[in-house]
């Protein structure tokens, strides 16, 4: 059986949406086990952006989690991360820019780091799993996994906009909660992620708005993307507990 | 006067004075009207001797406690219906909620957790019927840590309903604040037509919202 590889994405301890860290955590160690059941032999990179030590933190879910994980990539000691975490009270754009901050800082360090690299070399895909989530029977790895998908990226399928064009430059958006990648595009995924900051960031300097889903309609290159009507992920949105099922 | 039922209770029950006056103004509607009337914590069965003897006869009184000591025969209260279940369980609200679909009134005494206070109103929220009162008490432990409290946390129940409160203005969102997780939100709430915030007490209003116009007395 192939090997995936999961960068499974948290902010553990942050100052947005209406869960305590506690629930965080148990919701992060939920998306982790179902990582585990419903992936294919999942080596799980957990790259976590708090707002504080989350290494601090002694409850017994936070230490069965980081064992279940193959890989801890702790970004709370980045100084990047916590002028999010702590001077960026809109919940849009702190959530955003710190998510591709967090991509682009631990996707440079998996890059340069051996052990890693081994594994995402040996990997088939690699799948960005967002924490709290989780990945439910409705996951079909054949779906993401096929002749079709190679050298592809692989998302929801496209919805429609809410943001007014002039905003955005794009008519859609791909939700960024579950895709995936194959090891051979890691290096053009940092690139992506370094140019939807910088693009945020310019468009904020215009007193305009997008985020990283309508980013990802934006600059993900067309030819290498496959579209999928379900991707089997479900969970509550941190801002207000609403339930998605994607 | 539910005070004075209060007074002459069989059972223990403890509430603080202010809440009389809250609970009349807002369940007084349902006395005689056999309503469906369901409270999280049932402590030593006081209370739902004072709801069956306020509401009358024909009431259905549901109490949910998760404390085996609720369930003692000295806390019952013949004729009371007695739950045992976790409100911070979503598999619990689910069975439970199969069982009562439609609840006019809703009292949330429960452990006054925060994240718990949340879960149940998500939970039992669309089972309110319109018409029907939805309660939280005791949100003084809003603001105590030991209960996921403090002021202006994110995380505390009376932060959530702040926010649950602005979708009743949802049609007036502009921009950025028409985020389909905005909007998502404001559409689970949309049979909320009211909501008061007292000391420690949240009461929340649902009915079917008819078309609002603006009406002009003379021509300008």
């Amino acid at each position: 059986m192939s090997k995936n590889t999961v960068l499974l994405t948290s902010a553990l301890y942050s100052n947005y949406g209406i869960y305590t860290p506690q629930q965080r955590i148990e919701q992060t160690l939920e998306t982790a086990k179902s990582a585990k059941k419903y992936i294919p032999d999942a080596v799980i990179i957990l790259i976590d952006n708090s707002k504080v030590d989350v290494q601090s933190d002694t409850s017994p879910e936070l230490e069965e989690l980081i064992d279940l994980v193959d890989y801890y990539i702790d970004n709370s000691d980045d100084a990047d991360i916590q002028h999010f975490h702590n001077n960026v009270t809109n919940y849009d754009i702190g959530k955003n820019a710190m998510e591709c901050l967090g991509m682009v800082k631990a996707l440079s360090y998996i890059s340069t780091d051996t052990d890693i690299m081994e594994d995402i070399t040996s990997s088939s895909r690699i799948f960005k799993l967002s924490g709290r989530y989780v990945v439910t029977d409705k996951f079909d790895i054949t779906a993401f996994d096929n002749a079709d998908t190679k050298g592809k990226y692989v998302f929801k399928k496209a919805q429609p906009s809410w943001i007014p064009k002039e905003h955005t430059g794009v008519e859609t958006l791909y939700q960024t909660r579950l895709w995936s990648f194959t090891p051979d595009l890691l290096i053009n995924t940092i690139g992506l992620f370094q140019t939807i900051i910088q693009n945020m960031f310019d468009t904020l300097n215009k007193q305009q708005y997008i985020d990283v889903e309508h980013s990802m309609s934006k600059f993900l290159p067309k030819d290498k993307l496959v579209e999928l009507d379900v991707v089997g992920l479900q969970g509550n949105i941190a801002p207000n507990g609403m339930m998605i099922i994607d | 006067m539910l005070i004075d039922i209060f007074k002459d209770l069989e059972r223990h029950c403890g509430k603080w004075s202010h809440y009389f006056d809250i609970y009349e103004q807002h369940f007084g509607k349902f006395v005689g009207k056999k309503p469906v009337v369901v409270e999280v914590g049932i402590c030593r069965g006081g209370s739902a001797e004072m709801w069956q003897k306020y509401f009358g006869k024909g009431a259905t009184i549901v109490g949910i406690d998760i404390d085996p000591n609720a369930f003692k025969p000295e806390h019952q209260t013949p004729g009371c219906i007695q739950v045992n279940g976790n409100q911070a369980d979503p598999a619990f609200w689910d069975s439970f909620l199969e069982e009562y679909p439609e609840i006019d009134v809703f009292l949330d005494d429960g452990s006054h957790i925060c994240s718990h206070q949340i879960l149940t109103l998500q939970k039992v929220w669309p089972h309110i019927t319109n018409g029907g009162v939805y309660m939280c008490e005791d949100t003084h432990t809003n603001y105590w840590p030991e209960y996921g409290g403090g002021l202006k946390t994110p995380s505390t129940f009376l932060q959530y309903a702040k926010m649950v409160s602005d979708t009743m203005n949802s049609n007036y969102y502009k921009g950025l604040d028409q985020h389909p997780d905005n909007m998502m939100f404001a559409d689970y709430y949309k049979n909320l037509v009211g909501m008061h915030f007292y000391d420690s007490v949240v009461v929340m209003d649902k009915n079917v919202k008819e078309p609002i116009t603006n009406l002009l007395s003379t021509p300008v």
